[in-house]
């Protein structure tokens, strides 16, 4: 176990020696992108209530929250937050009506399996 | 308007005989042939609109098979169009270009000394890239992905053929040079032999010691074999048991630069170590050896001395590592090598370079541009960073190039597609060296000279693994941005792009995702397609890659993507359009009777 920490640490320090930034945070896997899940989810769950989309929602990212807006086929305006302190949740709201709210990975292995 | 005459018919039937070295008469009743059975071959096509694959029940622990589901028909997307678009449409309609786009292939020679899979002991999720238990069986999922174009040579939508393929990037996994010329090969329709170095597999997932990676054989005692990976001791002498067939690409083919073409593991500099280990006869199964050697070249303190007593270490063997086949060709590309093998390629499908031209290895310059027909240009750009980190930027002087060359295309009616491997959520790496101070561009500022030319419809590209399209619109016009899957991790999915002419002042994309040719549930009997198949279970349980969330939601897999014509479209006359569906058609005749299909 010591020295697989040693190799560990050389292995951080000498990255970020070489770069003058943390390659140790440019490891972070491709996709995974906390924004583009709640996207996904947020769609996953229109499309099964059967919500027409015009704009489908459009998102940013701020620290952790994710927030993101579109618009139904009939006009109505379409909310997505996740909230910093909880980014294991989503609320999808059309016009005034909260239609989900709760874990969003349920959604997207719901989608995955077809249960949705 | 008019389409081709019977005289300019038989006129381009003799011409295209020519070029193809197919029979006039043969030819020609081909195309006849082609003509009366569109709508029929069209929904015949295998894609996901007819069959999807989902994730299915437990099989053992945490692991599980998959299943087929339901087709997934087009949905419109109004994002851009802000409004229903007109039913005639659909009757209406007339291809202007069929696309095939590729991305993220990830190529793997699972055996190279070259790879530093054992880091995943360090963090599994931060390099998990790094090993997969499915890297093995990475060209036969190349291959049966390429059975997946050739078997969508024919646009599900409307019968055309396909025109070209774009492949966005990220090709060879981990810089080897096998690795770049196995994704040619098998993109050019060539056999591959993962057994080229040793008849006996070599490798980590062979090794009891490595007991941190999925070794088929015995998974027991490591994190694989408790989520419930299953026992196949036949499995790593399949994989390399005989050379991986392709059929081929069915259309000349494109190809850019991804982060993977351009640094080790689409992060890091290449270290003399790397170089070193990559050719010889030790590879590393622990953390130890693999953090110490391979990636020691990173020290800053790294000289000569540590470089002496390392190449000491490959040769008299070192804890950690066991001894494998060396192989010169195992060596790591440079920057312009990548450019450079794109040459050294089959004349068909072609085009030689792939995009690539001797300009480009004249001057350097690792971006392009090509008719992919009369009416569509498109622009491959370089976007990846030269100097660390996977995300991308644009660079300055392609930046420049890119507005010239949009002006260009927008006097001359031209539709435009742009390729890069990175997306607008990863154009934001700004590492830059001190002697190059070109200003790197940035995706707000991107997507903002792309909305000048409304000629620009679409750009095309991967990085991320996943499916997803956005739209970018000024409020008046915009255009698509289209994601696709990779090749490597789940869903392993690829795409067909068709634009189309809606003849009533709009246009639409239609984005098809193809999953490649193999059973949604591997059967054990070691053909590529079994072991694609397998490689897709394999990946969709690979947890630290996250893989439910890589196909995205509906609007991101099969769509119909709508926008206002940049010009009037009529100018693009039916008799030109046939003109160049003959020539494709042609070529795909010639391409059917040369692999017997």
């Amino acid at each position: 176990m010591k020295r697989r920490l040693i190799a560990a640490s050389v292995l951080a320090a000498s990255m970020v020696a070489v770069a003058g930034c943390s390659q140790v945070e440019a490891l972070a896997p491709v996709g995974g992108n906390h924004m583009t899940e709640i996207r996904y989810a947020a769609i996953d769950i229109l499309l099964a209530k059967n919500i027409d989309v015009l704009v489908a929602p459009v998102c940013e990212q701020d620290g952790e929250a994710v927030s993101c807006t579109g618009e139904t086929a009939d006009g109505q305006s379409i909310t997505v937050t996740s909230p910093a302190d909880a980014t294991d949740t989503v609320t999808v709201t059309v016009g005034d009506e909260a239609i989900y709210n709760g874990k969003y990975w349920d959604i997207l292995d719901d989608a995955v399996r077809g249960d949705l | 308007m008019p389409g081709l005459s019977r005289r300019h018919f038989l006129t381009g039937v003799a011409a295209l005989a020519a070029a193809t070295g197919l029979n006039v008469d043969v030819l020609g009743r081909g195309l006849a042939a082609r003509a009366q059975t569109t709508a029929q071959t069209a929904a015949g096509i295998p894609t996901t609109l007819q069959q999807t694959i989902l994730q299915g029940s437990v099989i053992q622990g945490s692991y599980r098979g998959l299943v087929t589901g339901p087709g997934e028909p087009y949905i419109p997307r109004l994002d851009i169009l802000r409004a229903a678009p007109a039913g005639a449409r659909t009757t209406a309609r007339r291809s202007l270009l069929y696309l095939g786009h590729l991305s993220d292939l990830h190529v793997i020679d699972a055996q190279s000394p070259g790879r530093i899979e054992p880091m995943i002991v360090q963090d599994h999720s931060a390099w998990g890239s790094a090993f997969h238990p499915q890297d093995p069986l990475s060209p036969h999922a190349t291959a049966a992905m390429v059975q997946a174009f050739s078997d969508a040579r024919y646009s599900p939508l409307t019968g055309a053929p396909m025109s070209a393929a774009i492949v966005t990037g990220d090709s060879a996994d981990m810089h080897s040079h096998t690795e770049l010329r196995w994704y040619i090969d098998l993109m050019d329709g060539l056999s591959v032999d993962p057994a080229y170095a040793s008849s006996s597999y070599q490798g980590v997932q062979a090794w009891a010691e490595a007991t941190w990676a999925y070794r088929p054989s015995d998974p027991s005692g490591g994190a694989f074999g408790d989520y419930g990976f299953p026992q196949l001791p036949d499995l790593l002498s399949q994989a390399i048991a005989k050379p991986v067939d392709s059929v081929g690409l069915p259309a000349p083919w494109y190809a850019v630069y991804g982060n993977h073409d351009t640094l080790l593991l689409g992060t890091f500099n290449l270290s003399p170590q790397l170089h070193a280990l990559a050719i010889g006869a030790q590879k590393s199964y622990a953390l130890e050896g693999t953090a110490g050697m391979a990636l020691g070249g990173w020290a800053a303190a790294t000289g000569i001395l540590q470089q002496a007593v390392d190449a000491l270490g490959l040769a008299w063997g070192r804890p950690g590592f066991k001894e494998v086949a060396a192989s010169p060709e195992r060596y790591l590309f440079e920057q312009r090598d990548f450019m450079a093998e794109h040459f050294n390629t089959q004349p068909t499908p072609g085009p030689v370079g792939h995009g690539f031209t001797q300009h480009n290895l004249d001057s350097g310059e690792t971006w392009w541009s090509a008719d992919l027909s009369p009416n569509v240009r498109g622009f491959g750009l370089d976007t990846c960073n030269q100097v660390a980190g996977p995300d991308g930027g644009v660079p300055e002087v392609q930046f420049r190039w890119l507005e010239a060359q949009l002006q260009q295309a927008q006097a001359e009616n031209k539709l435009v597609l742009i390729f890069s491997h990175h997306n607008s959520l990863t154009l934001e790496n700004k590492a830059q060296r001190f002697d190059d101070p070109q200003k790197l561009y940035g995706a707000e500022e991107f997507v903002a000279m792309l909305l000048k030319y409304p000629v620009v419809i679409g750009w095309l590209n991967g990085h991320t693994h996943l499916n997803q399209i956005l739209a970018h619109s000024d409020g008046e016009r915009g255009f698509w941005e289209i994601t696709t899957a990779s090749c490597i991790d789940f869903p392993q999915q690829q795409q067909v792009v068709e634009i189309v002419d809606n003849r009533d002042g709009t246009l639409s994309l239609f984005t098809t995702v193809l999953d490649h040719a193999s059973p949604a549930v591997p059967g054990s009997s070691g053909s590529v397609a079994d072991l694609a198949s397998r490689s897709r279970e394999f990946a969709s349980n690979d947890w630290a890659e996250s893989p439910m969330m890589r196909r995205g939601s509906p609007l991101d897999r099969n769509t119909e993507l709508l926008l206002k014509a940049p010009f009037d479209l009529s100018r693009i006359t039916d008799a030109a359009l046939e003109k160049q569906h003959l020539s494709e058609n042609a070529r795909i005749l010639a391409y059917e009777t040369e692999r017997g299909l």
